[in-house]
């Protein structure tokens, strides 16, 4: 075989799979000679390759589809998410970024505290932008599908009342921020929880809580913040309401007021000297946590409310938008 | 020129999808790469070397040819012929070829008279 057509045909199964490679260059061996014919010329056979075709195309053609390290398939959904988790982990390491600044002993330059709060940020976007990247591109690889498959036009039906019972984007996406921010501190609350504390000049700092006793209990705080979050996200994806997911949203609520207020009513889990930090008394302390308690009770109630009402007044208007019309 | 180009792909877009049926047609008795592909030219279908290739091993791949190499000859050659499976899906093809054919036929013969 001629050494120009041996190089390309070696140039085009490098693209191949393993398994292919001595079949197809067999194969396309004797058909390159065939069409070159006896004794060609060099001219000849760099005409024939030419008609063939550059070698990365013609394999493109063997393998028969193209490949991508995200198809167009998932691009859509791989780019939503990477705005969203952009978002989230840029306001998240911003917040911890200046709140170790504050806590931070010495000061140090303006400069040196943009610098270091930038390159956080930085580093911490390149890192998800990196990891999400990659979970799509193992997704993609392994054919996972990300639609919801079996569409059929109940689910149009189903949207009839789109415009009213829409979830806003933009609530949706502050409670994602917040929700992260707010774990991400629970963690530090974890790690650390002497850090919680009174402080004031002149004082060493007291710690409202004891740190060994909280740290089982913020756990459970940890979970029910992530149920929320999922519910959140799921929002976001949404973007109406069902019934099904208000049920969830209250549930959440519901289960992270009850265990809130569970935490906040274990005496035991808080610092003596706290409690008597102030010459109030324990039971003064007990008294305005018992308050507290019960104003975040009016308030959530109140958040639930106004979203059981939002979808089942939009419900019943539509019912009787539709009566004219028939 | 932007005309032209548009047209000739057009004309590729239009041509691709008979080149399979095209194709089958010819494998009843064994051909190999080359020799399907002089066939062909010489009954005016045109079909590039670089899309009949891949398309062989495709269509072997899916099942509807078979193939085997003949070392008799001087160079070993790849020959490639319909399967049972190919058999019955090229007749039920054709079939479905004719019935778009005579429906095109029809909606553009009305529309030349208008």
């Amino acid at each position: 075989m001629h050494e120009l057509i041996a190089r390309y045909i070696e140039e085009t199964i490098r693209h191949l799979k393993p398994s292919e490679r001595e079949e197809v260059a067999k194969e396309l061996g004797t058909n390159i000679t065939d069409m070159v014919g006896e004794n060609p010329s060099e001219a000849v056979i760099e005409q024939i390759l030419l008609e063939m075709g550059s070698p990365a195309e013609l394999a493109s053609k063997y393998r028969g589809k193209e490949r991508y390290l995200i198809g167009p398939a998932t691009f859509d959904i791989y780019f939503k998410i990477l705005k969203l988790v952009a978002l989230v982990v840029g306001v998240v390491t911003l917040v911890f970024a200046l709140i170790s600044l504050f806590l931070s002993s010495n000061a140090p330059a303006f400069g040196t505290i943009l610098s270091r709060i930038l390159g956080t940020v930085l580093s911490a976007l390149s890192a998800s932008f990196v990891w999400v990247t990659i979970t799509f591109a193992l997704l993609d690889y392994y054919q996972v599908k990300m639609d919801d498959e079996g569409w059929d036009v109940k689910a149009l039906h189903a949207l009839e009342a789109l415009p009213t019972k829409t979830i806003k984007r933009g609530e949706s996406i502050v409670d994602i921020v917040g929700l992260s921010v707010f774990m991400l501190l629970l963690v530090f609350f974890y790690s650390m929880p002497q850090l919680v504390a009174i402080y004031l000049k002149g004082f060493d700092p007291v710690p409202i809580f004891l740190g060994e006793q909280i740290r089982p209990y913020l756990i459970g705080w940890m979970i029910t913040t992530l149920f929320t979050l999922t519910i959140s996200v799921i929002k976001l994806h949404q973007g109406r309401w069902s019934n099904l997911l208000l049920g969830f949203s209250i549930g959440c609520d519901l289960l992270g007021l009850i265990y809130f207020i569970f935490l906040v009513t274990r005496w035991q889990l808080y610092n003596p000297e706290f409690f008597s930090f102030f010459n109030n008394g324990v039971n003064t302390w007990k008294t305005i946590i018992k308050a507290g308690s019960v104003a975040l009770t009016i308030l959530t109630l109140i958040s639930i409310t106004d979203d059981v009402y939002t979808v089942l007044k939009k419900t019943v208007q539509t019912e009787s938008e539709k009566a004219p019309v028939q | 020129m932007k005309d032209n180009l548009l047209f000739t792909s057009l004309v590729s877009e239009l041509k691709r999808g008979n080149l399979t049926l095209c194709v089958l047609s010819q494998l009843k008795t064994p051909q190999y790469g080359y020799s399907l592909l002089q066939t062909l030219s010489e009954q005016h279908i045109e079909i590039e070397a670089n899309t009949l290739y891949p398309m062989l091993r495709r269509l072997e791949s899916q099942g509807l040819l078979d193939s085997s190499w003949d070392t008799t000859e001087s160079r070993p050659r790849k020959f490639y012929s319909l399967s049972t499976q190919g058999q019955t899906l090229f007749i039920d093809l054709l079939k479905a070829w004719k019935e778009q054919n005579k429906q095109t036929a029809l909606l553009l013969g009305e529309e030349s008279h208008a």
